[in-house]
């Protein structure tokens, strides 16, 4: 048995890694630009292209678990390099889609199947792997400082190859930019003996699953990922039409999304480099409980473009914050052998919650007429993974010890 | 040839490591956040700004 124990060096993985992360998170962020283009020169509803999305997110969600064990079993790379290439495919397929069903499979599920394969989870696995755990949170944080920026770097970019290139050639060279990933998954190529399949790999599939949904630990993870996904998207989406039936101008919810995306970069980077210092449950449990008091306070003061500002700054702090600690502990927890795949199980929740911030805010302020509702449930939720996460266990498992942890 | 004294720079003796490192990270922390206005002044061009009101923001 090889028994090198030879890993990537630190600058290539988070180089590498973290352009990966910046542009598949970065390429996708910008997806609601081609709204209107898209609807109107094919003639489509505005309910078409929203349900693609869906079904991207989910599909997302769906194909990341299977994507972790694949990377988890056979190496990030060759999941990148496929993950890569079906972004490209479902992006060329997104310009060039004749009917709303292809858009559905192109847009949605292809892209949603590209992103499980290019994003946190399968990179996540590569620092896991190779760089030390002392040092993991850190590089973690600044795998998602990158895609943080990424989304707040393409969107401005995408509008500017929409405007100067026409919405379908503009789709092309985000395909063609997609591509890059290839040449960059090279970078993140692991020895054999530090990939998954060398790594020691004492549980199946199976019982790495049973194993993680048994332990209390997990489940609590999960549910503080929902809460986020369910805050995150929730906000980021409906949060122009509250500002609209506030009276504000247009331009208010546009800057205050500019401050998410540039603060985001800050919050996501700090995450990480203070989970090297602090337990990770306690910067979680700060993080949710902090995004209930921002909303609290900003429902509670007046609201101005001055008060948006502020909420939209201190939010985008809070954004993507939780990607770095949670995913750290998953890793501190479980190991390595399977840390994709489980990741990915995580996300799949966080994916829930996205779903479910999205959909409740249409119909709740359908019925009632505002989002009043949902801005409570916001908070309440917030204080509930606050809560959930204190009890987190972060030593490693004691395999065959499958008691609750408490 | 002058003798090393601890936290002397490994370039050379007089520049204490730290000044070296302090120097990095502040240049590169400069870029970085020249680099984030550089961008957010982007989301700030008039035109855009109406663009991207007008438009679904899918965050995440």
């Amino acid at each position: 048995m090889n028994t090198t124990s030879y890993k990537i060096p630190l600058w290539q993985v988070l180089a590498c890694g973290a352009a990966i992360v910046t542009l598949s998170m970065g390429i996708r962020h910008g997806f609601g630009l081609w709204l209107q283009p898209i609807t109107q020169a094919q003639g489509w509803t505005r309910e078409s292209f929203s349900f693609a999305m869906a079904i991207q997110n989910l599909s997302w969600g769906v194909f990341g678990v299977f994507a972790g064990m694949v990377a988890d079993r056979f190496g990030a790379f060759k999941v990148l390099l496929v993950g890569g290439v079906l972004y490209a495919l479902g992006l060329a397929g997104m310009a060039l889609s004749p009917t709303v069903w292809a858009f559905t499979l192109t847009t949605g599920i292809l892209i949603g199947a590209a992103q499980a394969g290019t994003t946190y989870a399968i990179v996540y696995g590569v620092i896991g792997r190779n760089i030390a755990a002392e040092r993991r949170s850190w590089a973690m944080g600044v795998a998602a400082a990158a895609g943080s920026f990424g989304q707040f770097l393409m969107v401005p970019v995408e509008g500017w190859l929409i405007a100067s290139l026409g919405w379908q050639t503009a789709l092309l060279a985000l395909a063609a930019a997609a591509l890059i990933i290839l040449p960059l998954a090279v970078g993140l190529r692991e020895p054999v003996a530090t990939t998954g399949n060398a790594v020691t790999r004492d549980q199946t599939i199976l019982q790495a699953l049973t194993e993680a949904f048994r332990y209390r630990s997990f489940q609590l993870l999960m549910v503080g990922y929902f809460v986020c996904g369910f805050q995150v998207v929730f906000i980021g989406v409906h949060m122009p039409s509250y500002l609209k039936d506030q009276g504000l101008a247009p331009q208010v919810a546009s800057t205050a999304l500019a401050l998410i995306g540039l603060f985001n970069v800050f919050g996501t980077y700090a995450a990480g480099a203070l989970g090297q210092r602090l337990a990770k449950r306690h910067i979680l449990a700060a993080i949710y409980l902090l995004r209930s008091i921002a909303i609290v306070t900003f429902l509670s003061v007046p609201i101005s473009p001055m008060s948006v500002y502020v909420f939209a700054a201190v939010m985008g702090v809070l954004w993507l914050s939780t990607v770095p600690p949670t995913n750290a502990v998953v890793a501190q927890i479980f190991g390595l052998a399977h840390f994709s795949m489980l990741g990915g199980f995580v996300f799949f929740s966080h994916q829930i919650g996205s779903f479910m911030g999205v959909w409740l805010g249409g119909v709740l302020y359908d019925r009632t007429g505002s989002y009043d509702i949902v801005w409570y449930i916001a908070i309440a939720l917030g204080v509930l993974a606050a809560l959930v996460n204190l009890p987190v266990r972060e030593q490693s498992i004691q395999r065959g010890d499958l008691r609750p942890a408490t | 040839m002058n003798p090393r004294h601890l936290g002397d720079s490994p370039d050379g003796p007089g520049k204490p490591a730290w000044t070296l490192h302090w120097g990095r990270w502040a240049t590169g922390l400069l870029v970085v956040l020249l680099l984030l206005l550089g961008v957010f002044s982007l989301y700030l061009q008039p035109d855009f700004l109406l663009t991207l009101a007008d438009q679904l923001w899918a965050c995440f």
